[in-house]
């Protein structure tokens, strides 16, 4: 696989690419387009003593900034390392791109460099996190698009479904709509229209509608995917992290309190260990734009060189699941219930 | 020749073939600024002109898209 990657775009600059990308090789092998300043990354590779086998530089001078208003830097930024990657993935010289600069100028630039899939209004950022039970849930949007409308909403719906059953490998992915209540009734004007058009889906069979979900059951495992507009999605997502965290630090003063708990600690170190692992957002590393035509994901903007090397990870078995194309294929009938008039909007 | 192009455009970016000079953007097509941006790109990519964002905000309907990229394309 030919992994693009905007070396440039995160804060800490392109010294933890670099470094994680040179792990990923050693553990899965993969070739790479590095896209930014080559100086800069001829340095760094020197600096840490590493092999450029395997790697493709990329010469991109610009920088996108997480100040840069997104709209504009697509068009007055053209030479910036998210751009030129872009660009290349558009004309097929690479399978997927990472990034981790500012999510704004990413969707903005994936949706007009690269192009959205056909019939998708808008695309979305479907995070997935971890449940009670085995399989986890998808979220989305979680971010991408603050305002939404019914319409979009459905779509979500759709675009989250295909990436559960692409990605997730769910046969039949069960939706729930997020909102402050479970019954028909409860939620804004937004929640309740976007109920009104997934029922119709569900009652026809076209996709498994579990209907409103509350905050509190998202992480259950009860359904497969969570449809939100980005903003409730976003809020959702940080709670969720918050929460986890806060939890995390209530964790280690039990266990930290006096000489018996430590020792106890000690006993279940493996275990506390692996439940950081399901916490630290570094072990998945990015999440894919979702409704692009070809598959772009974003890492944190602080991502360390763990942090890109699950990244990569995540990329790499994202870009040969084929998700794009289903949601195509969902696109495609979706628009074909919608002039059958069997769509309720 | 503008128009038929435009009109390809309009239903790659629309979904939506039945559109005239007096078709509105943000009335009839439901558009808003990403998909006008959007349209600019097209625009510029296909008829190698360069449109730009401050002229972009101004156009309300197709016409006044097909009259600016007839004005453009001459220049």
């Amino acid at each position: 696989m030919r992994i693009i990657l905007d070396a440039m775009g995160g804060d800490l600059g392109c010294e933890p690419v670099i470094v994680g990308a040179v792990e990923a090789r050693r553990a899965a092998g993969h070739d790479y387009i590095l896209v930014g300043d080559v100086e800069r990354l001829r340095a760094a590779f020197v600096r840490n003593k590493l092999s450029e086998d395997g790697f493709t530089l990329v010469h991109a001078p610009d920088i996108i900034t997480m100040e840069d208003d997104p709209t504009r830097v697509v068009r007055e930024k053209r030479q910036s390392s998210m751009a030129v990657g872009l660009m290349a993935l558009k004309r097929g010289e690479g399978d997927v791109l990472i990034s981790s600069c500012n999510t704004g100028a990413l969707l903005t630039g994936a949706t007009l460099l690269v192009g959205r899939v056909p019939g998708v209004r808008r695309a979305t950022l479907g995070v997935q996190l971890p449940t009670k039970k085995e399989h986890g849930v998808i979220i989305i949007d979680t971010g991408a698009n603050a305002e939404c409308t019914p319409e979009y909403l459905e779509q979500f719906a759709l675009i989250g479904s295909a990436y559960a059953e692409t990605f997730g490998r769910v046969r039949n992915p069960r939706i729930g709509l997020l909102s402050n209540g479970t019954e028909a009734h409860k939620g804004n004007t937004l929640v309740k229209q976007t109920h009104a058009l997934l029922e119709v889906m569900g009652q026809n069979g076209w996709i498994d509608f579990a209907g409103n979900i509350e905050a509190r059951e998202v992480l259950s495992g009860d359904v497969d995917v969570v449809v939100c507009d980005g903003f409730a999605g976003n809020v959702l997502l940080k709670s969720i992290e918050g929460t986890a965290s806060f939890m995390l630090s209530l964790l280690k003063k039990v266990f930290f309190a006096n000489t018996m708990t430590k020792f106890a600690a000690l006993l279940v170190k493996s275990q506390i260990e692996n439940l950081k692992k399901v916490m630290d957002y570094r072990e998945v590393g990015a999440t894919p734009i979702l409704g692009i035509s070809r598959p772009v994901l974003k890492a944190h903007g602080a991502s360390d060189a763990v942090a890109w090397a699950g990244a990569i990870r995540s990329a790499a078995n994202y870009a040969g699941c084929g998700t794009e194309a289903r949601i195509a294929e969902k696109m495609e009938i979706l628009k074909g219930l919608k002039e059958n008039g069997n769509g309720n909007s | 020749m503008e128009m038929e192009i435009l009109k390809q455009l309009i239903a790659d970016e629309f979904d939506e073939i039945d559109v005239d000079e007096q078709t509105g953007f943000y009335d009839d097509l439901g558009a808003d600024w990403m998909d006008m941006l959007e349209m600019m790109f097209a625009c510029e990519e296909e008829f190698e002109i360069e449109i730009g964002e401050t002229r972009m905000k101004e156009i309300q309907t197709v016409g006044e898209l097909v009259e600016l990229i007839r004005q453009l394309s001459k220049a």
